[in-house]
């Protein structure tokens, strides 16, 4: 992807709308992700948050947040924020709120709101073209309750509803389900995957989501070190590795028109990926489980054919795209 | 003022209208359908700056109306029944975040089994939530028990949403006259809004719903919820008169009907003590010294009112439309809590539990529910639990339901008589 | 009744050690009662766990205000949650801490009086188990203080507790070493029964009244960004340092550090807030330049 504000990392701001002293894991990805998020979008945002891990921020009477916040419950945030946004703007018509005291209506929620819970509501608020933002940290699991299936966690994971046993030695069977399709079904005006990792990337495509107005969205995989089991050092190289194994495509998409954003020039295999994480650590030891393994590997390898099938890349050149994985 | 015929669903719209709501998220179910209906079109033909947004279920509803609150607003709400169920977490929520907002409920009996008609398990089940509780009888009142309603909710003292209960096809869809105010008149006694204190459209950032997780502090919030719910006791007195005053229309906490010299007390709420005051007039022509106390404020539940109302008689009869299933009436159990103390208290206190499903009563059912007040033959247990209204003809009526859902015909064996 | 006291950080294994320590007296057949504390604090973060033993049913629950014996599972909680460690601890009150014995006197010089006893847990899991795990030690120094717990009773408990993690059979033999090993280092010491330990204070009742501002209706906070206030460096077990010479300014561990830890000063250079950083290590593991190190914190 082209780059027209964030060219280098010197362009990220240095403010810092959400401050340190907060009550999250020790590398907690999804609070990295939400940093640079916030730090993109500016202090002027009121968040609508649903229940998760990001809802132990706010702890009275402790805020990390130069911003505002409310915490609704977990099925309706995006409901929450058509409330703020419609009010926003009923006081703007009534004169009691100028263009400049106006904000920004970020709904923040974990991928179990956002796949389970929540997907009605914010089904919703898209078909309704609400104007607000939603930053969905994916750790791919219920994370808060201590690592529970969602409909975002991958083939072969293991959690605490689907541990390891003799008669289910593989972890989930269920694919992780596509939440980036379900969004782009009704074609929002802008959406997009995103990575910690690749600050540029995620911090471009807030600055392009800005242009637009109506339903803003992003899925920002979220490595969680209590969760996926891993130490907290090595968070941001998992969601590094998440991307060069093909694993998590970084793209965008503008009224539904899909564009990859970054394209690992060769692709490393899954494994890189998987065997960093506790979470798959029975797809190699005592022995490994080569099916699964392979299971992974596959659906990345067809994800990516599929993109070389249909897409150019989002400067107008074909998809580059020569060695796949 | 202009004299009208209103629905109880019209009169509700008017009483948004009048209010000058800002903000009226809705999702449509029977029987509150009409209420968002009219605010809707009223708002599409620009009669009301009102904004009327639907929304996709009414725990989405009861978000919106919260975080619009929460921005600084004033909200209007409706639902009924299933829906107002669908919604309940966030009316704990909205109570805990000290919004203040009106909320119609239409009172629809719960299903299973699911049905259209009224009962009251819908609107009581929010008692505990800390939401206000008004229970109208008539077209006019839902539209002035509207208007007390949000200065109640929007008073410093207070800070609580409040719901206004009406019950379904008994009054939702019936008309009958109202005396509509004028804007001017309503600005009068309801001025606009103007939040107590800073929320998230406030220039200085602030973090609302913050986890607390310390027991003591918790406490606290929930005692000042209490103390707050209380303090309407303590305003009511004033604000009703600043009615009286503007609209000429003065309402008690309890409506007494014929309770000077009453030995024996009915107690009702909602549109079905309409019957219950004609049946006691019919009762006084008997020579029968009976009235009817019409509980109109559930919360804060009005101990003192009832205590002042009830001392002294020689039995009192609760009527409740609703049911707490292996309890019994749930107004039942509040008002005999309110007279356990007292030292005046009624002899007397006997449970009956009609109108569920909009079951209306039969003749002759408050003569038998006075008898049993004149002459209480039962043991303290039995007396203790609910009599529950039922006739022979409606034995025989679900007989012959069963019949035809088992195709069979009726006989001892198979038990339908 | 006694009650014993483990504190912790958030994955270090307290939780395990009270309920080793609760299986072991109902194994002996005490009546027992084990639980942990789960607040909002994450992995790393100071917390406690508890078990109560008694001959007659336990008349109590929640937090154990005055062990009659506490165990320390990482010493860097004497000086990082000193209110957590010390809250209901007396001069008699034996605590035990998971630390060097020559250091005893030297460390507690300055530390609210109590009866302190150091033992090297950590070398003991080292040892025996070849992992950082001492949860099996931990339990069986309070243990050794309790009579009616014979070291089979504690033995079988190591083998349950550990067993529930499916772990394989010689890691549990192993946890079951390390567990005599310290049943045998630690001394019996005496510990104060609960009802003996706390005089009955009149309880003074306030009635709450309605405060009347509107302010402190609900759980809004006005204060922006006062979870500053939190000093989360206390959850560190150890520190990144810059060398400043080597820093290239590439601003990476400054974007990468998810506390906002990490400040810039006006030349741009990274410099570690040590009162918020969890020790993470993100910014050791990402810096291009190796100009940042990790060092045990003391």
């Amino acid at each position: 992807m082209k780059r027209e504000f964030y060219k280098s990392l010197r362009t990220i701001s240095h403010e810092e709308p959400l401050g340190p002293g907060g009550p999250l894991c020790a590398g907690c990805g999804g609070q990295l992700n939400l940093r640079l998020f916030h730090k993109a979008l500016g202090e002027n945002v009121i968040f609508v948050n649903a229940a998760g891990c990001s809802t132990l921020l706010a702890t009275y009477p402790l805020t990390p947040l130069n911003s505002s916040w409310i915490y609704t419950a977990m099925a309706c945030a995006p409901a929450g924020a058509q409330g703020v946004r419609d009010a926003l703007d009923i006081l703007k018509t009534k004169g009691k709120l100028s263009a400049d005291q106006d904000r920004k209506v970020v709904v923040l929620t974990g991928d179990g709101a956002a796949q389970d819970i929540g997907l009605s509501s914010t089904m919703a608020a898209i078909h309704r073209g609400l104007d607000f933002y939603y930053l969905c940290y994916d750790n791919e699991s219920y994370g808060n309750t201590g690592f529970q299936t969602s409909a975002s966690t991958p083939y072969g994971s293991h959690t605490a509803t689907c541990p390891i046993t003799p008669s289910s030695p593989h972890g989930s069977l269920h694919e992780k389900r596509d939440l980036f399709e379900i969004w782009r079904v009704q074609r929002p005006p802008y959406l997009a995957t995103v990575s910690a990792a690749y600050p540029l990337d995620l911090s471009e495509k807030i600055y392009r989501a800005a242009k637009f107005k109506g339903p803003k969205l992003f899925i920002a995989l979220t490595p969680c070190p209590p969760g996926w089991e891993f130490d907290p050092e090595w968070s941001v190289e998992i969601a590094r590795l998440a991307v060069e194994t093909g694993i998590w495509p970084l793209k965008e998409a503008i009224h539904g028109e899909v564009a990859h954003t970054h394209v690992p020039r060769k692709f490393a295999p899954v494994e890189n990926y998987l065997a960093r994480q506790g979470r798959f650590r029975h797809l190699f030891e005592p022995k490994r489980d080569e099916e699964t393994i392979a299971h992974i590997q596959a659906t990345v390898n067809n994800y990516w054919s599929a993109v070389r099938k249909n897409e150019v890349s989002s400067d107008g050149a074909p998809a580059p795209l020569q060695d796949g994985p | 003022m202009t004299r009208t015929m209103l629905t109880g669903n019209a009169a509700a719209a008017w009483g948004a209208r009048l209010a000058e709501v800002d903000y009226v998220p809705a999702f449509p179910i029977t029987p509150q359908t009409e209420i968002l209906e009219t605010l809707a079109g009223w708002s599409q033909l620009g009669e009301i700056p009102a904004r009327v947004v639907m929304m996709d279920s009414e725990h989405s509803m009861l978000a919106a109306a919260a975080t619009a609150a929460a921005t600084g607003v004033r909200v209007f709400t409706a639902t009924s029944s299933q829906g107002f169920l669908y919604g309940f977490e966030m009316l704990y929520a909205i109570a805990g975040l000290r919004l203040p907002l009106v909320l119609v409920n239409v009172s629809r009996a719960l299903a299973h089994p699911i049905t259209l008609e009224p009962d009251h398990n819908d609107v009581l089940s929010a008692r505990d939530t800390g939401f206000l509780q008004f229970h109208a009888e008539t077209s006019q009142e839902v539209l002035d028990s509207i208007l007390m309603a949000y200065r109640f909710a929007e008073h410093e003292k207070v800070l609580l949403p409040a719901i206004v209960n009406l019950d379904g096809f008994y009054l939702s869809f019936t008309r009958e006259a109202v005396e509509v105010p004028t804007p001017e008149e309503t600005r009068n006694f309801l001025p606009a809004f103007r939040p107590a204190y800073p929320l998230l459209s406030n220039r200085e950032p602030v973090a609302m719903g913050a986890a607390v997780l310390d027991p003591s502090l918790y406490s606290y919030f929930k005692h000042q919820m209490h103390n707050a719910a209380e303090n309407v006791l303590t305003i009511y007195p004033k604000i009703a008169d600043e009615f009286a005053a503007t609209f000429g229309r003065r309402y008690g906490i309890i409506e007494e009907f014929m309770l000077d010299d009453a030995d024996y007390v009915i107690v009702m709420t909602n549109s079905f003590a309409s019957m219950g005051k004609a049946e006691i007039k019919r009762l006084r022509q008997k020579g029968k010294k009976i009235g009817l106390a019409r509980l109109r404020m559930i919360r804060p539940f009005p101990h003192e009112e009832l205590q002042r109302v009830l001392r002294e008689r020689k039995g009192v009869a609760v009527v409740d439309q609703n049911i707490s299933v292996g309890k019994g009436g749930i107004l039942f159990s509040e008002i005999a809590g309110a007279l356990y103390p007292l030292a005046g208290r009624p002899p007397v206190l006997l449970s009956f539990i009609g109108g569920l499903g909009g079951r209306r009563f039969r003749p002759g059912e408050f003569d038998g529910m006075l008898a049993k007040m004149e002459n209480p033959t039962e043991s303290a247990a039995e007396t203790a639990r609910p009599h529950l209204l039922f006739t022979g003809e409606e034995c025989r009526q679900v007989g012959r339901f069963f019949t035809i859902a088992r195709e069979e015909e009726p006989s001892r064996e198979t038990g339908i008589l | 009744m006694i009650e014993v006291r483990f504190h912790g950080r958030g994955g270090q294994g307290a939780k395990i050690a009270s309920r080793i320590l609760g299986r072991s007296g109902f194994l002996s057949g005490l009546y027992a009662q084990d639980f942990a504390l789960f607040g909002a604090e994450r992995r790393g973060a100071p917390l406690a766990s508890f078990t109560r033993l008694g001959r007659e049913p336990i008349g109590e629950r929640g937090y154990v205000e005055t062990p009659g014996l506490a165990v320390v599972m990482d010493d860097s909680l004497l000086k990082e949650a000193p209110e957590q460690v010390f809250h209901g601890v007396f001069p008699h009150t034996p605590l035990f801490v998971n630390a060097d014995p020559d250091q005893l006197a030297a460390r507690t010089k300055h530390l609210p009086p109590a009866n302190y006893i150091f033992i090297d847990l950590s070398a003991i899991a080292r040892e025996l188990i070849a992992s950082a795990f001492i949860s099996a030690a931990a339990a069986a120094v309070a243990a050794r203080s309790i009579p009616a717990i014979e070291i089979a009773a504690l033995d079988e408990a190591v083998r349950i507790e550990i067993a529930e993690f499916g772990l394989p059979a010689d890691i549990i033999g192993k946890n079951q070493a390390a567990a005599r090993r310290a049943y045998a280092q630690a001394p019996i010491v005496p510990v104060s029964p609960a009802s003996t330990a706390m005089e009955i204070l009149e309880t003074a009742w306030q009635a709450v009244p309605y405060l009347g501002s509107a302010q402190f209706a609900g759980p809004t906070i006005r204060h922006r960004g006062s979870a500053v206030l939190r000093e989360t460096g206390n959850w560190r077990t150890e520190r990144p340092e810059i060398e400043l010479g080597r820093c290239k300014r590439c601003f990476l561990c400054y974007l990468y550090c998810p506390e906002a830890a990490m400040t810039l000063d006006s030349e741009n250079f990274p410099h570690v807030d040590y009162d918020h950083c969890k020790g993470c290590m993100i910014c050791f593991e990402e810096c291009p330049t190796d100009a940042i190190s990790r060092r045990l914190e003391a």
